[in-house]
């Protein structure tokens, strides 16, 4: 990803026409390589290398940022020519900021012309972090240049050193989707003057009209899709509402009370009754298939000890027809107990060539009077879950859930780490038989054919939100790292789990 | 990068090299730098590492540049007097002669700063650091390495590369900086008469300096290139006045006062294939025009015309790539149109970005100057994201034949006057060819998300910090 990156930060979009290194493309072309030119090439050409990593280390995780040392060789010809690239490449990469911003007054923009591969759909960098080609740099800055003369190849040459400071998170680590909430300049609204139709970055309590993941979609050989060329991977996650400056299906950022443990002055997307975001673009986003994920998400499910409610955190919208898979919770009253429950919805095959959805509970918990008489699903509940197609009749993973409410509770059980699940397919699942189309959902008495008819519209408060496109193991380092980044920040690391 | 002007340096500063023999980083086998010479040398070979100095701000503001300098011949008596000449020029170089070394007067500004141009480049400080001999005994040569500590300025200029074979001046064609004021309170590029009489605040001005000195241009599309000198000037009865007792200082035009491109007359600057102006500036009175950008063609297709104007409480900015807002008045493209005086004419620095499209007869294309524009001032900047230039500060040119291409002539109005306005500075970028910019032929060659663009807006925020 990071090579990718610099590749971009050369020489951009290509021959598209508001390509922002159009100069730099306009002197070498395609002639640009890592590491090591090419045989046969064309000249001007451009070889960047990365080398000597440092990482920005912390005590217990894993490091915050990455700073490389980037070296970009200009070769050419003509002395003339390498000192005319090298102006344009030491320009546009010193202190770099991307001022792509296509926001106007007839539509929503991104930071790049591109709606389709690479970078496609990439959020305008608004603020100090710089979001390209998947990578959220920090810093990058011009440190020496070298010029020199290649005796072989009778070529000029000059060597233009860089430092660049990169944020280490999940999505370097090879997450599909996460969202950023702490961001403000990953989220538009629209815009009372409208013009800019939509702003960005948004306040707290604004609505939430775009929402950008801050990295791409993965290349992972976990994901399907109905052609190459159809495919969003590379292309930034982005989720909208579709009404646009309608603003009817919007949810809200809003920031939690400073309370801790439990509440810690967090922003949370604030999904009311009816409301949710497409991912964009939505058909392409559907026919992106998982065979085996990871998800990891924070949420709360607002009044739901009192009354049942039932919210999607992924599915689909109510007008969309497309079989879809999803993740939900809900509450369920009875008698004196409320059994709160996260549920999966996958696909299989209906035995005429088409699809189901076909749901189960992963893990439910009880609260009664005599039984966790405190445990909320009002207050911030971590979980994870990872799954694969075992075989073609079973689903099986793993399960991890910390409750606010009783953050010390092993909820695995005493001596446990973590709970596991099969779900049995009545005819046998899709090979890739998990995708979805929104966040949160409009839908309302919902038949999920094995966690009950449902609402799956009510109220949700989504914090994070990660999909890893493999089936990670529970307690291995990467989960361990993933799982930490994201509970660090509500505090709840430290909760009890056995050795 | 320095190389050019290292190579200008000592090519036209030490007699023996003026016909060749300067090479950068190697020097070609067999290097017979002219015809007649039987000899491949003396010769001068230089080199650079180039580090920016450790800058808090955004922009680095100085960038020092390690330069070695390696003199090669057949004697050591050649070796010895050429390296001398080189560190006669070069050590602690400034160039405080009367012309310029360079055709560009250097001085020391206001602040202490020295400034020495030549070419792209502003010369800080050259400090010499090392001197060693050597004997290549393989080829039976003397060489001499000579190293040189060079601090220079990281500006613009260095935009003025040259891209292209044979081509005019480009991108950056002319940088004029009214602002740059000598120690001694003159001005720094703006003088009077011929004798590079620096003015003080309200004396008149004959010329204004190009930073990077004599450029090359064309008159029209079709026209062998040719070496412009390197100054606006004008007649005496038409001199705008010099004011310098606020910061930054400025050209005062009223009337017909103007300065105009030079070449042993005046001649204008085709713009053929299209070209950006950066204009720092301020519309200071009212009642009718302001030309910023004047014509000085009469009964014919002129040199594009650009106004920033209150009559009334009325306010327009707009321009005619053709020079006259009347005759050809369907020509005439208006930018902005307002009435609100604080925030659209009172502020002390305007700024105005105006990329033009080419002419169709030579880009192919089917409209003449398309283009988009970006305003300001230090009342109002609303940072206009790149969508909203593309969307709504885009204009569509004319689709008529012209007799004449587009040209550039100055500022100021040879016939028609100006109210009065201020000018602080101008830029000119050019393409070195037609360009579609991988658009279309009508596209303008400078587009809003180019390199070059997003430079000059950090030049500019940079200098004029009430732009901010």
């Amino acid at each position: 990803m990071v090579a990718q990156a610099i590749r971009y930060l050369l020489i951009g979009d290509g021959n598209e026409g508001n390509n922002p290194q159009y100069e730099i493309y306009d002197f070498v072309g395609d002639n640009v390589f890592p590491n090591v030119l090419a045989q046969n090439y064309g000249l001007p050409a451009i070889v960047y290398t990365i080398r000597n990593v440092e990482t920005s280390k912390i005590k217990s995780f894993r490091a915050l940022a990455n700073t490389i040392d980037v070296e970009i060789d200009i070769i050419a010809e003509t002395y003339a020519q390498v000192s005319q690239i090298s102006t344009l490449v030491a320009n546009n990469l010193h202190r770099y900021s991307n001022i792509y911003n296509s926001n106007s007054s007839s539509g929503i923009g991104y930071g790049t012309e591109k709606t389709s591969g690479y970078n496609g759909y990439g959020p305008a960098s608004t603020g100090p972090i710089q979001y390209v080609g998947g990578l959220q740099i920090l810093d990058l800055y011009f440190t020496d240049s070298t010029e020199s003369y290649d005796d072989i190849l009778e070529n000029y040459r000059n060597t233009l050193s860089f430092k660049m400071t990169y944020v280490n998170d999940a999505t370097i680590w090879g997450a599909d989707v996460m969202i950023k909430l702490n961001d403000l300049n990953l989220m538009a609204t629209t815009s009372a003057s409208g013009n800019l139709l939509f702003k960005q970055p948004i306040a707290i309590d604004d609505g939430v009209n775009y929402l950008w993941c801050p990295s791409i979609y993965s290349n992972s050989d976990n994901i399907n899709y109905i052609s190459e060329a159809l495919s969003v991977n590379t292309q930034y996650p982005l989720f909208y509402d579709t009404s646009l400056t309608s603003n009817s299906n919007r949810p809200i950022l809003r920031e939690s009370a400073l309370n801790p443990p439990k509440f810690n002055k967090l922003n949370y997307l604030e999904f009311a009754q009816n409301k949710y975001l497409v991912g964009t673009p939505s058909s392409l986003s559907f026919n992106r298939d998982y065979k085996e994920m990871t998800f990891f998400a924070v949420i709360t499910l607002p009044n739901s000890y009192a009354s049942e409610k039932g919210a999607s955190i992924l599915f689909k919208r109510s007008t969309a027809s497309t079989s879809s898979g999803g993740v939900g919770v809900k509450s369920q009253i009875i008698g004196s107990s409320v059994f709160f429950s996260f549920f999966l919805t996958a696909r299989e095959d209906d035995g005429a060539g088409g699809e189901n959805e076909k749901s189960s509970e992963l893990i439910t918990l009880e609260s009664s009077a005599s039984l966790n008489p405190d445990l909320r699903f009002s207050e911030p509940v971590f979980f994870a879950f990872s799954v694969s197609r075992e075989t073609t009749t079973k689903l099986s993973g793993e399960t991890d859930i910390i409750t606010a409410s009783y953050i010390n509770k092993n909820w695995s059980g005493d001596g446990q780490r973590f709970n596991v699940f099969e779900i049995v397919s009545s005819t046998t699942w899709s090979e890739y038989f998990f995708n979805f189309g929104s966040l949160h959902s409009d839908r309302t008495s919902y038949n999920t054919n094995g966690a009950g008819t449902i609402n799956l519209n009510d109220e949700l408060h989504l914090y994070d939100l990660v999909i890893y496109p493999e089936k990670l193991t529970f307690g291995s380092a990467k989960y361990n790292e993933i799982k930490n980044s994201i509970l660090e920040k509500h505090k709840m690391v430290n909760t009890f789990k056995s050795n | 990068m320095i190389g050019k002007a290292i190579h200008n340096i000592l090519k036209e500063q030490i007699s023996d090299l003026a016909t060749g023999g300067i090479y950068p980083i190697i020097m070609p086998q067999n290097a017979k730098y002219s015809v007649s010479d039987s000899s491949s040398y003396p010769a001068v070979i230089y080199q650079q590492i180039t580090d920016y100095e450790t800058s808090k701000d955004k922009n680095p503001n100085m960038i020092k540049c390690d330069l070695s300098i390696q003199v090669i011949s057949k004697s050591y008596k050649t070796t010895n007097e050429i390296a001398s000449k080189i560190k006669d020029v070069m050590d602690n170089y400034k160039d405080f002669t009367r012309a310029g070394l360079s055709g560009v007067q250097g001085f020391t500004d206001n602040k202490g700063n020295n400034h020495s141009y030549i070419k792209n480049i502003d010369i800080s400080n050259v400090f010499f650091t090392n001197e060693e001999d050597d004997y290549y005994d393989d080829l039976f040569l003397f060489t001499r390495a000579i190293d040189y500590d060079i601090y220079y300025y990281y500006n613009i200029e260095q935009f003025d590369y040259n891209k292209g074979v044979s081509t005019i001046s480009n991108p950056l064609m002319l940088s004029l900086d009214c602002t740059q004021v000598k120690n001694n309170n003159t001005s720094a590029l703006i003088f009077s008469g011929t004798e590079f009489t620096s003015l003080e605040n309200t004396e008149l001005a004959n010329f204004i300096y190009n930073k990077t000195g004599k450029y090359y241009a064309k008159e029209t599309p079709t026209s062998s290139r040719a070496e412009y000198n390197g100054y606006l000037t004008t007649e005496d009865a038409n001199r705008p006045k010099y004011y310098n007792a606020t910061n930054p200082a400025y050209l005062q035009f009223e009337g017909t006062q103007y300065l105009r491109t030079y070449d042993s007359a005046y001649k204008n600057i085709s713009l053929s294939a299209g070209a950006l102006f950066i204009l720092v500036y301020r519309p200071y009175k009212d009642g009718g025009f302001n030309f910023l950008l004047g014509n000085h063609v009469t009964g014919a297709e002129g040199n594009i015309v650009l106004s920033h104007k209150k009559i009334g409480s009325n306010i327009t900015i707009e321009f005619n790539p053709c020079g006259d807002f009347a005759t050809y008045s369907s020509r005439n493209i208006t930018l902005k149109t307002s009435t609100d005086s604080a925030n659209d004419w009172d502020a002390d620095i305007h700024f105005i970005a105006l990329s033009l499209g080419g002419n169709k007869a030579q880009t192919g294309g089917s409209k003449n100057n398309s283009g988009w524009f970006e305003y300001f001032n230090s009342n109002k900047n609303s940072k206009l994201t790149t969508g909203q230039i593309l969307v709504d500060n885009s204009f569509t040119g004319n689709s008529d034949t012209y007799s004449n291409s587009l040209t550039f002539a100055g500022w100021g109005d040879g016939s028609n006057s100006s109210s009065g306005f201020r000018m602080y500075e101008m830029l000119l970028f050019v393409p070195d060819a037609n360009t579609t910019h991988n658009i279309n032929a009508d596209a303008a060659p400078f587009q809003p998300t180019d390199i070059i663009y997003k430079k000059i807006k950090d030049y500019i925020y940079n200098k004029y910090e009430s732009l901010k």
